[in-house]
């Protein structure tokens, strides 16, 4: 008994669904009895699946691309001045009296800067004198200070196989910059020098 | 979401790299989907263009944490446009890339201007396109047949899954084997199809992609 071309047709449809391809001469054949209708129908349906891997190429490149978010906005999210002077404590594993030692500046004012909400990216070196007058230290030490911590901070917040690019220098590969986080660690842990 | 939209591509980028998502989002949209529309005029493969989109946007993001651009249009245009080139000339197709590139010699606006968001009817490069021309077949389709080509064969969607849709859009009463009915507007909705595109001047119903 021949089958109604709906079926045949719905069969055509389930093999380009589930391979991706779809023979039109050699299905075509295989079904003499509706052989001239399915050459007509068929490109029709091969444009289809293409329409349909067009729109989830789209779908998904776009997705992609919102997903990039997430490495966008870590880079750029603004940094407040205490995070930069807690997170040292916490990584370096430095207590405030060592960051004082370390830096230059009195351990009155390493508390007062860990608890300082101002962007970072908002310090130019005015707004660093305004500052140094706010916390009670002196302005050198607290410039150089901003600068080594704002360097550390770029090397350990990037990731990925970008290029990274700290005010020092720039580096290109996760090793590259791992051996220049430890560097700038162990700077943290030495005396400073007499100046 | 309308207050984002109606921002400049910088004001949305500053928004974005101070830490708003939507913003970002937002960027995305106003560029990702006229970056595909130019590739598909491009290249055929939707696989490759999905690479090469996928590309651009990591590109530019990797240029992002070097920087803010001078314009967000030009690096986005200017990435994409070198992805398209360098991939034509992989593919030894080095005459169109050489065009490609003789083209847009005036950087990324004349691109731009090529992938508009709202394409004049009257130009011909998007007439042309075998996907426009499909979309407006299937809009003048009764909602019917519509309805189950592309839940069947766009979205990928299973017979039971098409009938349920019928159903829920009150274009089938839910009695009977309605999944045969899904079948039989499936076969009718693709012969209504080749006639629309027939009428349309599409030579052969549909067989170029």
């Amino acid at each position: 008994m021949t089958r109604p071309i709906e079926a045949v047709v719905a069969e055509a449809q389930e093999r380009l669904q589930r391979d991706g391809r779809l023979d039109v001469k050699a299905f075509a054949a295989a079904h003499p009895e509706y052989r001239t209708e399915l050459e007509e129908l068929l490109p029709v349906m091969l444009q289809l699946e293409q329409e349909r891997r067009w729109r989830r190429a789209e779908a998904q490149s776009r997705s992609f691309a919102h997903g990039l978010f997430r490495q966008l906005a870590p880079a750029a999210r603004p940094t407040s001045v205490g995070e930069l002077f807690r997170r040292e404590q916490a990584e370096a594993g430095l207590t405030p009296e060592e960051q004082a030692r370390h830096s230059g500046l009195p351990v009155d004012a390493i508390w007062r800067l860990s608890q300082e909400e101002t962007p970072v990216e908002q310090l130019d070196n005015a707004a660093i004198r305004q500052l140094a007058s706010r916390v009670a230290a002196p302005f050198t030490a607290l410039l150089k200070e901003i600068r080594r911590l704002t360097s550390l901070d770029a090397l350990t917040r990037s990731s990925g196989p970008a290029a990274v690019f700290t005010r020092d220098r720039e580096t290109s590969s996760d090793a590259e910059r791992e051996a220049l986080r430890k560097r700038v660690q162990e700077a943290a842990r030495r005396p400073p020098e007499e100046s | 979401m309308d207050q984002v939209t109606a921002l400049t591509d910088e004001a949305l980028l500053n928004e974005a790299l101070a830490g708003c998502e939507e913003a970002w989002t937002a960027l995305v949209d106003r560029y990702h989907g006229r970056g595909f529309r130019y590739l598909r005029r491009q290249i055929q493969d939707p696989d490759l263009a999905q690479d090469i989109m996928q590309n651009v946007w990591a590109s530019l993001v990797q240029s992002l944490s070097r920087g803010q651009p001078d314009s967000f249009a030009a690096l986005f245009w200017t990435l994409l446009k070198r992805r398209l080139v360098d991939e034509l000339r992989r593919r030894g197709r080095s005459r169109e890339a050489a065009t490609l590139e003789e083209e847009a010699g005036d950087g990324p606006p004349l691109l731009e201007q090529q992938a508009a968001p709202t394409p004049d009817p009257a130009d011909e490069a998007v007439r042309s396109e075998a996907g426009q021309i499909l979309r407006e077949a299937l809009n003048r389709l009764p909602d019917h047949y519509r309805l189950v080509i592309v839940a069947r064969q766009l979205e990928g969607r299973s017979n039971r899954e098409a009938a349920s849709l019928l159903v829920a859009e009150g274009l089938v009463k839910p009695e009977g084997d309605i999944e045969k009915r899904v079948e039989n507007y499936y076969y009718r909705g693709l012969k209504e199809l080749r006639r629309q595109l027939t009428a349309m001047g599409y030579p052969g119903g549909g067989s170029a992609a």
